[in-house]
């Protein structure tokens, strides 16, 4: 544990052995912080994943630096398919461990690095995400047949995205398959066994089934009571056959029943069976044959619905797909358009540069004491952007004469800049530009006699000009106090036995009471 | 008995992992650290805050 104020390793004191802050208040967070993250684990240990989340969720309150609580919180969303959330912590638990606590071994790194370097899991996990936000379209549309198949994909590509199974077993609720809802929330209990949401419709999804199975405790009962007569109901004294079907049936037959056709009835036995065997054909058609049949057709019905939502559904996707392919090859395009027009402009101006190089070359071979005539076309070929697609004799005929024009370069557009700001009307914005262009032929391994008073005359013309615009104008102009503060911070930190230190630290508070 | 309609207001898009960078870039990133910090820094501990003096000798 180190104190937050000057980052000296603390002991048991209250106190910092080094700046003797009080740090007892500070050290109380930090253990209240690394409490509620032992809480976190041993819940998440037990699988109680949403009781985790709060607690890692307050230790991070206490400490943001918590790694550890980081990085578990950050494991748990990924476990409850909550990819996006898990990134981000694993991403800022990076981040701090880089800026501040730098241990050795941070789980963060192994997490992302196993998560990005997997493409397949990475699709996998997008493509979940994206059928999940549609098929919670479809649910608000009032389209729940396509969202349960829309669901069932996302739950076979990611099948620990609870979210996605709690609104499966919402839709299995809503449409009163309570069986289906209740196998979905018991996969949900086992990824998570406090969540409120899946207890909420775990106790829906059973009541509804226990009032389901009363009720056919019910009718059973009544046709027990139909079925199996009452004692008292039997024939006195009369004898009778008893036996049970396969149902468990009951059946009594007194012993002198008369059997039709048999004991003596008038229709002849031909007729009666044709008579019964219609009658029993016409009852199979229709309580056996029919019903089935109409099921069957109404199931094929049902299945070719969904059969052709998940089509239309898979085109909707592949239209979207379509869309965003289309406008990256516009912006491809747009992109391909702008190099070209570029590329056309730079080959119009590819033989202007020539010239001025050529034009330079002959210069200096006819006089090279002259440079005032050879910088003066040499100028117009920049070191940043001479040799941009430019041949390589263009780049080797160029680099020779800067090698030679380099300093009267320097010098010259020196010169201009410096005497621009020693001006008795100074003007800074051509102070800045010549400035700007005369560090480009700055050598960064010997600097010129006149480099620090070129940084401090390049700093105060980007604050003069930011001082004397109106209040309008400034708010455009906070680039000037960047680049003010750059060259004032070189000063400081890169020449701080230069003349110029006093001036640059004045300027620095006047910045910094802006 | 659960009420569909407005049980399905609780479920949320889920942002993609190409918008991670928002979820970061939102994230509060103030804790009660910052927040001693900052009550130290502006006196609200009085005396105590202020570093102890160091004897010599």
């Amino acid at each position: 544990m180190f104190c937050y104020k000057c980052g000296c390793e603390l002991n048991q004191t209250d106190r910092c052995p080094n700046c003797g802050t009080d740090v007892g208040m500070y050290k109380k967070i930090l253990y209240t912080s690394n409490y509620l993250y032992n809480d976190g684990l041993e819940k998440a240990q037990v699988r109680d994943l949403s009781g985790a989340i709060l607690s890692l969720k307050q230790a991070l309150w206490y400490n943001k630096d918590n790694l550890n609580a980081r990085n578990l919180l950050g494991l748990i969303y990924y476990e409850v398919g909550e990819t996006v959330a898990a990134l981000a912590e694993w991403v800022i638990a990076k981040n701090i461990n880089d800026e501040r606590l730098h241990e050795k071994e941070n789980a963060a790194e192994r997490y992302l690095n196993e998560v990005q370097s997997n493409r397949q899991l990475m699709d996998n996990l997008n493509t979940s995400i994206a059928r999940y936000n549609h098929a919670l379209d479809c649910c608000r549309a009032g389209n729940t047949d396509v969202a349960i198949l829309q669901l069932k994909k996302v739950l076979s590509l990611n099948p620990h995205y609870l979210r996605a199974r709690q609104l499966l077993s919402l839709l299995y609720l809503n449409s009163r398959q309570w069986q289906r809802a209740q196998r979905e929330l018991e996969k949900c209990s086992r990824l998570d066994v406090s969540n409120t949401t899946t207890l909420r419709y775990m106790k829906e999804a059973e009541e509804q089934l226990a009032k389901e199975r009363g009720e056919d405790e019910n009718k059973r009962r009544q046709n027990r009571r139909r079925t199996v007569p009452a004692p008292s109901a039997e024939p006195d004294g009369e004898q009778v056959i008893k036996y049970t079907n396969s149902d468990h049936e009951t059946i009594i037959q007194p012993v002198g029943s008369r059997i039709p056709g048999v004991d003596g009835f008038a229709f002849p036995v031909w007729i009666l069976g044709g008579v019964i065997g219609a009658i029993l054909g016409a009852a199979v058609m229709a309580f056996l044959v029919m019903p089935a049949r109409i099921q069957q057709v109404r199931s094929q019905g049902a299945e070719e619905v969904r059969t052709v939502s998940a089509q239309i559904d898979s085109k909707e996707l592949e239209i979207r797909d379509l869309q965003g392919q289309i406008e990256n090859l516009n912006a491809e395009q747009e992109r391909l358009n702008t190099e070209l027009d570029q590329a056309l402009a730079n080959a119009s101006t590819d033989g202007g540069k020539a010239n001025n190089l050529f034009y330079t070359a002959a210069c200096y071979i006819n006089n090279p004491e002259d440079t005032a005539t050879s910088t003066s076309v040499f100028r117009a070929l920049r070191p940043d952007t001479a040799k941009y697609d430019a041949s390589e004799q263009f780049g080797a005929l160029y680099d020779a004469l800067y090698l030679r024009l380099r300093s009267a370069m320097l010098d010259k557009i020196a010169y201009s800049g410096i005497a621009a700001y020693e001006a008795a009307l100074p003007d800074y914005q051509k102070a800045i530009s010549e400035l700007e262009e005369a560090n480009l032929y700055e050598d960064p391994e010997a600097y010129s006699l006149t480099y620090v008073k070129r940084l401090f005359y390049l700093g105060d013309s980007y604050l003069q000009l930011y001082l004397n615009a109106d209040a309008a104008t400034r708010e455009n102009m906070t680039d000037n106090l960047t680049k003010a503060r750059e060259y004032f911070d070189r000063i400081v930190n890169e020449f701080s036995d230069s003349e110029y230190l006093v001036q640059t630290q004045a300027r620095l508070q006047t910045m910094n009471g802006l | 008995m659960i009420n569909f309609e407005e049980e399905l207001k609780n479920y949320h898009p889920s942002l993609e992992i190409q918008d991670a960078e928002d979820a970061i870039y939102n994230q509060d990133m103030k804790d009660m650290v910052d927040v001693m910090v900052r009550a130290a820094k502006d006196g609200v501990f009085g005396v105590e805050s202020t570093p102890a003096k160091k004897t010599f000798g």
